[in-house]
């Protein structure tokens, strides 16, 4: 079966490389920059449009399947020479062979193949290739449509989301030091007025280059609320979007002894959550990347061990 | 004696695969699957080609060939596909040589139907040559003939000094106007071996352009 196609037949001869010489310098593609009549002798080789002839009318048809097996290489010589011969002198079948260059439309291709002879469907099928050209040409075009619309207006829609982030602390005192037993109240540390707090915040992934700058904003109050601002100057900025905070647990905790909540969220601007409930400081700024981790304040660290 | 012996052979093998032809057209048209296929495959590109030659004749578009092709497609299978059983093997034409045939024939046909409906009348009008534009007085006649000549003159010692695939570049970019992509897909090379066939035409060309100026 004899398929056309654009690219060169498997089972082709290869193309006449060989009868070109190898030791030409390489050829120019078209005319040289500047020049939009290229070479002269392009200028020159481009009249001969003027002579070209029309077909001879006693040529005869030529045969499609002679020209298909032709470029597929599938002729003997004497036949392939015919072709050719036919090929050098009628511009019509040289159309043709330019024609059967470019690849067949495999949409009409298919719908041809699905199209049974016989039924309402074949016409139906066949003829309704515009229609569906149509179709999907709209359906893709409101595709794209809403693809950019949504680039476009994501900034306004939707604040920048920032990219995962993992928060490390450290500090507080040892648990015999504060004689209380952390993993009973299901807390990590316990803290007194001496600890000092590091709250280490990182991106999951280095940001790649200049971007957004995320900034964390930290809260600290009791689980139910109300939360505090802890002072800015205590976070320092680090190497690839690095955060680190650290001070004195009596500069974050205040009140009596008890579970607190560090609240972290990150942002591309400083957040101001002071006065909420954790709950309410994540509801307020959904667009915030939050962190939490709760801790023991142990306002006197003399005091008797806190109950479970 | 081997020599008759081989032509017979060849005969025979030709007129079998055209009675395979038209047994696969009688299979198709009788909802055999496979078969249905199998034409589809065989004959769509060729009306496609045709079409899209016609359509380059008269200058349509791309989008044109795809709807002319499936026209003349349903052309085909009218009346219980009556063009395509009139397909005779005996007449020496292959298969896909017939179609192309109807499929031109048809693509005419249903172009002139549609630009008549469009315009009121169904006639096709030549354009002028655009090389020879007889309002400048520097291409009178006597310019045009001596410029054809001197081009004639240019072609024959192209074809003398080119083979017959550099020839065939030749026609197809500097006499057919195509670019040198479309001359690449129609031959089934790669870009690269038409570019070594019009770096070496020109070669040629310049040369001979130093030798006659």
């Amino acid at each position: 079966m004899n398929v056309p196609n654009s690219s060169p037949p498997a089972h082709a001869p290869p193309p006449d490389e060989t009868e070109m010489p190898t030791t030409d310098p390489p050829p120019a593609a078209g005319p040289a920059p500047g020049d939009p009549e290229g070479p002269p002798a392009d200028a020159l080789l481009r009249r001969l449009v003027l002579v070209a002839t029309p077909a001879a009318p006693d040529a005869g048809p030529l045969d499609d399947a002679l020209l298909l097996r032709w470029r597929a290489g599938a002729l003997d010589a004497d036949a392939a020479e015919a072709v050719e011969a036919r090929l050098l002198a009628d511009p019509e079948a040289r159309a043709l062979l330019v024609a059967y260059g470019v690849p067949p439309a495999i949409e009409a291709l298919a719908a041809a193949e699905g199209a049974h002879p016989g039924g309402p469907s074949a016409v139906a099928r066949a003829a309704s290739l515009r229609q569906r050209r149509w179709r999907w040409g709209l359906g893709g075009a409101a595709v794209l449509a809403a693809a950019l619309a949504a680039i476009v207006l994501r900034p306004y829609a939707l604040p920048d989301t920032p990219p995962p982030f993992h928060l490390e602390l450290a500090g507080g005192v040892a648990t015999s030091r504060a004689q209380v037993d952390p993993a009973a109240e299901g807390l990590r540390r316990t803290f007194v007025p001496t600890s000092v707090i590091t709250l280490r915040l990182a991106p999951d992934t280095p940001p790649a280059g200049a971007g957004t700058l995320w900034l964390p904003s930290v809260f600290a109050g009791s689980p139910e609320g109300p939360l505090l601002a802890v002072p800015h100057d205590a976070l320092t900025a680090g190497d690839a979007g690095v955060w680190r905070l650290r001070t004195s647990a009596a500069r974050v905790f205040q009140g009596p002894s008890g579970p607190r909540v560090l609240l972290v969220g990150v942002a591309a601007t400083p957040l101001d959550v002071a006065g909420l409930t954790p709950q309410a400081a994540r509801a307020a700024h959904p667009e915030a990347r939050w962190f939490d981790v709760t801790v023991w304040w142990q306002a006197d660290p003399d005091a008797p061990p806190r109950s479970p | 004696m081997p020599l008759s012996l081989l032509f017979v052979l060849t005969l025979a093998v030709a007129a079998l695969a055209m009675h395979r032809d038209r047994r696969m057209i009688d299979e198709a048209l009788a909802h055999s699957g496979p078969a249905w296929a199998q034409l589809v495959r065989r004959l769509m590109p060729v009306i496609q080609a045709r079409t899209r030659r016609w359509l380059w004749r008269v200058g349509g578009g791309a989008a044109e060939v795809e709807d002319l092709a499936q026209q003349v497609w349903l052309r085909l299978l009218e009346a219980e596909g009556r063009a395509l059983r009139a397909y005779d093997p005996e007449r020496g034409m292959s298969l896909e040589g017939y179609v192309g045939l109807v499929a031109e024939r048809e693509a005419g046909n249903l172009l002139a139907m549609g630009r008549a409906q469009k315009r009121g009348g169904g006639r096709v009008t030549a354009e002028a040559d655009a090389g020879l534009n007889t309002g400048d007085p520097r291409t009178g006649p006597e310019a045009a003939a001596t410029q054809r000549n001197t081009l004639g003159a240019l072609l024959a010692h192209l074809d003398t000094a080119l083979p017959v695939r550099g020839q065939l570049v030749l026609r197809l970019l500097y006499v057919d106007g195509h670019a040198p992509p479309e001359a690449a897909a129609a031959l089934g090379v790669s870009l690269q071996v038409v570019h070594n066939w019009q770096h070496r035409i020109r070669e040629l060309a310049r040369a001979w352009q130093q030798t006659h100026t």
